[in-house]
């Protein structure tokens, strides 16, 4: 069973307010990491929306996932500025290093692996993104040692 | 009162009336798929495009949802518009490649072979989002929702599982206008492959007739706050009492 807890206390932050769907979906999925079914269906309950309708809301936003995820979530940009810069090596380097294939979790719950395209950056591109912090000029070498950093927490 | 012409007939139309609402009037024929008179126009499939002239300027609104207001000239056959329709054709037909009512359509406008392809092409689903809308504003269930974006949408149970809210009316079944969503009544039992769903049905206790799911008597006994006969027994019996 999923702790409900975080959920109701995001739902209480936001005074149980339909309008705020969005935002409850993102703060909840921070504390979950995912949207497991149970928080949806506690938010649908809380907000007496459907889950029709939160189901729609959750599946067009590539921001929100219905499958746990990792610690951290590295995004590989495989837009067409950091494409022409190596951006294919480096997924390659990446996945290897990881042993996950895109939208994967690695087996410690570490990482999960995703490509994007294009996240705005690309005057620095190739860019990776891990969390919520861009990082630029990156070579598929600094791109292990960005990702060894964030292995231990 | 507002002036309208619509390829050639001269007629009036009250404001907000819709151009769809003036062609049928007029018994000018104009095609359409995701149109139904029990649901708002959501305008999402197309098909039935016009061009219209307003001050002097022409331009392709779509028929079923566009309300008149002020004077304006209609033409539903186009070279713009044919062609426009055709397009739109050839991407429902490759889209539904088994859907009789695309062919239909398709062949009255003389598309043949879609220059698209796409893998998946036993679906009969245009996406119009009318079984949303039917299940939502009609029944007030709201089972279902239009799920993904691009290519992938598609109208959807959530976590495309059984339903918990459906109530096995069949409203969505009779909405689509191509044959997309199917129930199959079998063994006192009714089942919607696309919805993943099935329901017990019950009995008329005057006929024995199969007439209702469980769910659907549950759901009326709680909208209509009470009991009723028409929960027990089937329309023909009901009638039949009547007289
Ligand atoms: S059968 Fe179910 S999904 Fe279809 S309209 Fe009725 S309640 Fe909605
Ligand atoms: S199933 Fe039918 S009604 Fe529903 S979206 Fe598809 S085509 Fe439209
Ligand atoms: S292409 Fe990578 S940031 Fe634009
Ligand atoms: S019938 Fe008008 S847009 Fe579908």
């Amino acid at each position: 069973m999923t702790d409900l807890t975080a959920v109701d206390k995001v739902l209480q932050t936001h005074n149980h307010d339909k309008s705020m769907l969005v935002a409850i979906l993102q703060d909840a999925q921070e504390q979950y990491r995912y949207l497991p079914k149970e928080v949806l269906t506690q938010i649908s309950i809380k907000l007496e929306v459907p889950m029709s309708e939160i189901y729609q809301v959750v599946t067009f936003y590539k921001a929100f996932s219905l499958k746990p995820r990792g610690k951290h979530i590295c995004s590989i940009c495989m837009g067409t500025a950091c494409h022409v810069r190596g951006a294919p090596l480096i997924l390659e380097t990446v996945k290897k290093h990881l042993d996950v294939e895109p939208g994967q979790n690695t087996k410690n719950m570490q990482f999960t692996l995703n490509t994007v395209n294009c996240v705005g950056a690309c005057a620095v591109g190739p860019v990776v993104q891990v969390d919520n912090t861009l990082y630029g000029n990156l070579t598929s070498m600094k791109s292990i040692q960005l990702l060894k950093k964030f292995e231990k927490d | 009162m507002f002036k309208v012409k619509i390829d050639g007939i001269e007629t009036e139309a009250a404001p907000e009336t819709t151009i769809l609402e003036v062609a049928n009037r007029e018994l000018v024929e104009i095609p359409t798929l995701c149109f139904n008179d029990n649901v708002e126009p959501r305008g999402a499939c197309r098909i039935c495009t016009v061009e219209v002239e307003i001050w002097g300027r022409k331009r392709l609104v779509t028929a079923c949802n566009y309300p008149i207001r002020g004077d304006i000239v209609i033409d539903t056959k186009s070279e713009k518009v044919m062609k426009l329709r055709r397009l739109i054709l050839e991407v429902l037909l490759a889209r539904t490649p088994k859907s009789e009512r695309i062919q239909e359509l398709a062949k009255k406008y003389g598309v043949s072979q879609p220059r698209f392809t796409v893998e998946k092409t036993d679906d009969k689903c245009i996406v119009c989002g009318l079984c949303v809308q039917v299940c939502r504003d009609i029944v007030g269930v709201s089972a279902l929702s239009l799920s993904e974006r691009g290519i992938l949408r598609k109208p959807e149970t959530p976590f495309d599982e059984a339903s918990s809210t459906c109530i096995g009316c069949g409203s969505c079944v009779y909405i689509c206008p191509t044959d997309a969503v199917t129930m199959i009544d079998k063994d006192g039992k009714r089942f919607f492959p696309r919805w993943k769903t099935e329901f017990k049905l019950v009995k008329c206790e005057s006929c024995d007739n199969l007439f209702m799911t469980d769910a659907q008597i549950k759901y009326l006994k709680k909208v209509m706050g009470k009991d009723d006969p028409c929960l027990h027994y089937c329309p023909n019996c009901l009638a039949l009492f009547k007289k």
